[in-house]
């Protein structure tokens, strides 16, 4: 049994998120630390985030073992790499998009953000403490609900690396933009939909610093009485970033993994 | 010649066969007791569930320059680096560490150290591959990484074994040289049982690794082989060469004549005693444990293995050499082997013993019982990581985790549920949620896993919405996933309990005492104290009818060789006193500590159940071992002389000498595998070595003539049908053609 059960969700809002810091340089590496709490349980664990024009690549431990997330946004494309089993599965978001659960109306979801005046720095970046409301329409057990994700956010803005994220951020406003990690695209289509629809609102507001949210469902029927005893919480770190040339590879499925298209 | 010659290319052809025996022998034991509730866990979890996989505990100890503080960022980067380095293996399923969950139960009671837990994908052969990969990958420079748990222990205590094994046979080898050296007084009768041996040895791992052909064969089979083969092949070298030499010692002997007289004598007895001890340990095959199986067949085929050398191979060579047998000899010691007397100290002895005898037979029981005293409260229990040195791995985590982890619950109990239709439909998580009620409800439960207790807030009702949209929740789908398939789940039990305990033990039989709810076919309750469990009882249930077995075997082959009904029956009771003194010996030394100091071990309050069984089939079959050679002596001597007393008394002289060179030389080598690091070969080896000294003293020096002189012509009674049937049936050596001849005269 995982400890940390809703790490789809995770995977799609951390990779999401650190999608938002696209680099100036075009080489951007951030390290720093996930938790999710859930059920009582908590599951924590490094994270690394690489960015390099419209490539991103996270790489993660799931209960010790050992993945990574290639993302091509322009190719439309995520690849997840196994690398405990030498895996590659290449999915295509646009695929996952024309799931046929997974269209959410935009003018649904409710997003605010508001600055607290709270702020601290990250290296050279300037991060400022945002409250974070959003709430989507959802669909669980044949019931509709209300996904709600709230806490705080701190973004970085004005700084050199956020000026020249013209390219990756383009391509997040593009009517059919998409981004989903699979198994959470598959497992929760609607959120993923609502949260890629977010993220195109967020990203021009600055870098990722850190993200601190709890995530609920409400409603009236036995299916939002379940999902609201099953409410969780999660948060992302950024402990420090680093400018220095990306690794040649680093975006690239290491030699002698088994490759599948999906 | 042609003997010989056949028997080089044999051995050349052996050499080369067998070397890559050890690849063809199962690791694992085959403990197992088939169709029993822990076994059939295992096999619904590996088969219905998929899963096949095993603990390994990483406890992590600050290196200097790291915070002794398991919350402190440096210890759990170390950590961290640590479990980075296994993330990529593919036999590892899960990793569930305290940086990653900050689990409590994870993290020492001063907060000073943490482990983390590694869910190996593969069990038996292959996971003891896996651990071994795992072992070199668990590495780290802020952190010192400590492997335990059930598997590591084994593995520990595997490649104890190993080195112990190595160093027992090399050190035995050499002082049995010495040894022989000195007993024949001669280099190269010296030589002769040596050879025997390595031939043995060589013989009986070829065999082995042809039945692996057929059958699974533990390693530990190997182990069985080098001790009895080598023993048992050097004691019958010993026996066959110095009866030879005695043969040829005689006046006008000719080399044939003493080589005819030596099969027909020491020979026929070799065979005999093979038999005896072969017929005992292939008793084991009963028992339903592959492991005992394993052995009774090892322990055959080396018995088999020396009787062939002994009885082929070395006579072949004894007629080669002839009078060059006592050919580079000693001067010092050949003198005092050239000294052969009629009535020396062993016939003045005997005499002696049959004057008192009464007193003697009293005082020897009495001896004996007072030995076994101890017997009388043995405690059989499984061993652990206490079985291994204090330097070991395996036990240094145990103790950390017994004595600064008060919560770890490293061996829980498997329940394996056979559900009425799909597990996670209604009526299937009602009955699982009764029993996991019910689980819950037992005292010295700490925590129940499950698909019904994934979070206490949520009740039946919950879960039944859950699993029924379990792509809606991913909690469902992963539990779904690592809990249940088809008609199968699997829950897993913690308790507070230490594992080998009989108090885990009897939480096994409450578990299934449990009624069985609705909507679940069979629960199968599996895990170490339920392995255990099933283990005593099916030793409970088996070892009677294997003793039994043991001791009717014996009586029969002992009555087909003396035509005697008397003398086998005395002779199986005083091997249970024997064996009673032997067992008595080892509970006041290995279960209450005595002597702990002298013998370097720690005790573990219990005695290990497989180690018993194992001593008893060998014990029993050495023990008799000795008495064949010394009444097959006396009635070879009342066959020459007629007198009871004068035949007991010469047939001491004749065998006391050879039996007490023979009980000494198996006793080195046994001795040797005493001197182990391992608790439980130490006290294989120590207990065999105590039952050949309680043998080839009290039994054969004292008893055995004792018996014979008060029994007197009953000695040798048999009722009439019985003895007819010995008459058609009997194994006794036919006389030579030579001590014809001095008969006749």
């Amino acid at each position: 049994m995982r400890m940390h059960a809703p790490l789809p969700l995770c995977c799609g809002l951390f990779v999401l998120m650190a999608s938002l810091a696209p680099a100036a340089r075009a080489d951007l590496t951030l390290n720093g630390r996930s938790t999710v709490l859930a059920m009582g349980m908590q599951g924590a664990g490094k994270e690394k985030v690489w960015l390099d024009r419209t490539l991103i690549r996270r790489d993660l431990m799931d209960r010790g073992k050992a993945y990574s997330n290639l993302f091509d946004l322009k190719a439309r494309e995520v690849t997840v790499l196994d690398h405990s089993l030498r895996t590659a599965t290449v999915f295509a978001t646009g695929m996952l998009k024309d799931q046929p659960d997974a269209t959410v109306d935009g003018k649904a979801i409710q997003l605010e953000l508001k600055p607290t005046g709270r702020s601290h720095t990250l290296q050279k970046w300037p991060c400022a403490e945002h409250t974070l409301d959003l709430r989507m329409p959802a669909e669980i057990g044949g019931e509709r609900l209300t996904f709600e994700m709230e806490g705080t956010v701190w973004l970085a803005r004005n700084t050199a690396e956020q000026k020249e994220t013209a390219a990756a951020l383009r391509l997040m406003q593009e009517p059919d933009f998409y981004l989903g990690v699979p198994a959470f695209a598959k497992a929760s289509p609607v959120q993923a939909r609502g949260i890629s629809e977010a993220i195109r609102r967020i990203a021009p507001l600055g870098l990722l610093c850190s993200v601190d949210v709890a995530l609920k469902y409400e409603g009236t029927g036995r299916a939002a009485a379940l999902s609201r005893k099953m409410a969780s919480r999660l948060s992302l770190t950024f402990d420090d970033y680093s400018t220095e040339p990306i690794p040649k590879g680093t975006f690239d499925v290491p030699a002698g993994y088994r490759v599948t298209r999906q | 010649m042609l003997v010989v010659l056949l028997a080089a290319v044999l051995v050349a052809l052996s050499a080369v066969y067998s070397l890559d025996v050890m690849r063809h022998l199962t690791l694992s034991p085959g403990w197992e007791v088939p169709k029993s509730g822990s076994t059939e866990s295992v096999n619904v979890l590996r088969e219905r569930l998929g899963r096949d996989d095993t603990q390994v505990i990483l406890l992590f100890r600050a290196r200097a320059g790291v915070p002794e503080d398991a919350g402190h960022p440096a210890y759990q980067a170390a950590v961290e680096r640590v479990l980075a380095n296994i993330s990529r293996n593919p036999d590892v399923r899960g990793v569930t560490s305290y940086p990653m969950t900050a689990d409590a139960r994870l993290r020492s009671e001063d907060g000073r150290m943490s482990y983390a837990i590694v869910e190996l994908d593969r069990s038996d052969d292959e996971g003891i591959a896996a651990f071994t990969r795992l072992r070199e990958q668990a590495r780290g420079d802020g952190v010192e990484v400590l492997l335990g748990g059930e598997l590591a222990t084994y593995v520990d205590i595997r490649e104890q074994l190993e080195r112990d094994i190595w160093r027992a046979e090399v050190a035995s080898f050499v002082v049995l040289a010495f040894l022989l050296v000195w007993v024949f007084g001669s280099l190269t009768a010296a030589t002769l049982p040596l050879i025997v041996g390595g031939i043995t040895i060589l013989l009986s791992v070829t065999l082995l690794k042809l039945v692996t052909l057929f059958v699974d064969v533990s390693v530990y089979a190997a182990n069985v082989v080098s001790m009895l083969g080598l023993g048992l092949a050097i004691d019958y070298g010993l026996f066959v060469v110095s009866r030879f030499r005695e043969e040829l010692a005689k006046p006008g002997a000719a080399v044939a004549e003493s080589l005819d007289a030596t099969l027909a004598t020491a020979g026929r007895t070799v065979v005999y005693s093979g038999l005896t001890v072969a017929a005992s340990l292939f008793c084991l095959l009963m028992l339903p444990q592959r492991f005992f199986q394993n052995m009774g067949l090892a322990g055959g085929i080396s018995v088999a293995a020396a009787m062939l050398t002994s009885t082929l191979l070395l006579p072949a060579l004894l007629g080669l050499l002839g009078r060059r047998v006592n050919s580079l000899a000693l001067p010092v010691l050949a003198r005092r082997i050239a000294r052969p007397d009629d009535r020396g100290g062993w016939y003045r002895f005997s005499h002696f013993v049959m004057r008192h005898a009464g007193v003697i037979l009293l005082a020897a029981l009495a001896l004996l019982l007072f030995m076994g005293q101890p017997a009388r409260h043995m405690q059989v229990g499984p061993s652990d990581a206490r079985s291994l040195p204090e330097t070991s791995q395996s036990r240094q985590v145990q103790e950390i985790l017994d004595t600064r982890f008060p919560h770890a619950g490293l061996s829980p109990l498997v329940l394996a549920v056979h559900t009425q239709g799909p597990a996670h439909a209604p009526a299937a998580l009602a009955g699982l949620h009764q029993l996991t009620r019910a689980l819950q409800g037992l005292s010295g439960v700490t925590q129940v896993k499950g698909l019904v207790s994934i979070d206490p807030t949520l009740a039946l009702a919950d879960y039944e919405m859950l699993y029924r949209y379990p792509e809606q929740f991913p909690f469902a789908r992963d539990a779904l996933q690592t809990y249940a398939s088809g008609d199968y789940t699997q829950l897993v039990v913690d308790y507070r309990m230490p594992p080998n305990s009989e108090a885990a033990r009897q939480l096994v039989t409450r578990i299934r005492d449990l009624p069985l709810p609705a909507g679940l076919r069979a629960v199968h309750v599996g895990g170490f104290p339920a392995f255990h469990l099933d283990y005593l009882d099916s030793l409970a249930a088996w070892v009677p009818w294997v003793i039994l077995a043991i001791v009717s075997v014996i009586f029969v082959l002992l009555f087909l060789m003396l035509g005697s009904l008397l003398i086998p029956l005395k002779a199986v009771l005083t091997n249970l006193l024997s064996l009673s003194a032997t067992f008595g010996a080892l509970v006041w030394i290995f279960q209450d500590g005595h002597l702990a100091w002298l013998f370097d071990f720690t005790p573990q309050g219990s005695m290990d159940g497989t180690i018993l069984v194992l001593i008893f089939a060998a014990a029993f079959g050495l023990s008799i071992d000795y008495e064949v050679f010394l009444l097959s002596r006396v009635k070879e001597m009342r066959q020459q002389v007629g007198d009871n007393m004068q035949a007991v008394a010469a047939g001491m002289q004749k065998s006391g000498p050879i039996i007490t060179s023979a009980a000494l030389l198996i006793g080195i080598v046994l001795g040797a595998f005493a001197t182990g690091e391992v608790v439980f070969m130490k006290a294989m080896g120590l207990g065999l070595l105590l039952s050949v000294i309680v043998d080839a003293t009290l039994v054969r020096m004292l008893l055995v003539p004792a018996t014979l002189k008060l029994l007197g012509r009953l000695n040798w009674w048999a009722p009439r049908p019985l003895l007819a049937l010995y008459r058609r049936f009997h194994l006794s050596e036919p006389q030579s053609r030579r001590v014809a001849a001095e008969k006749e005269r």
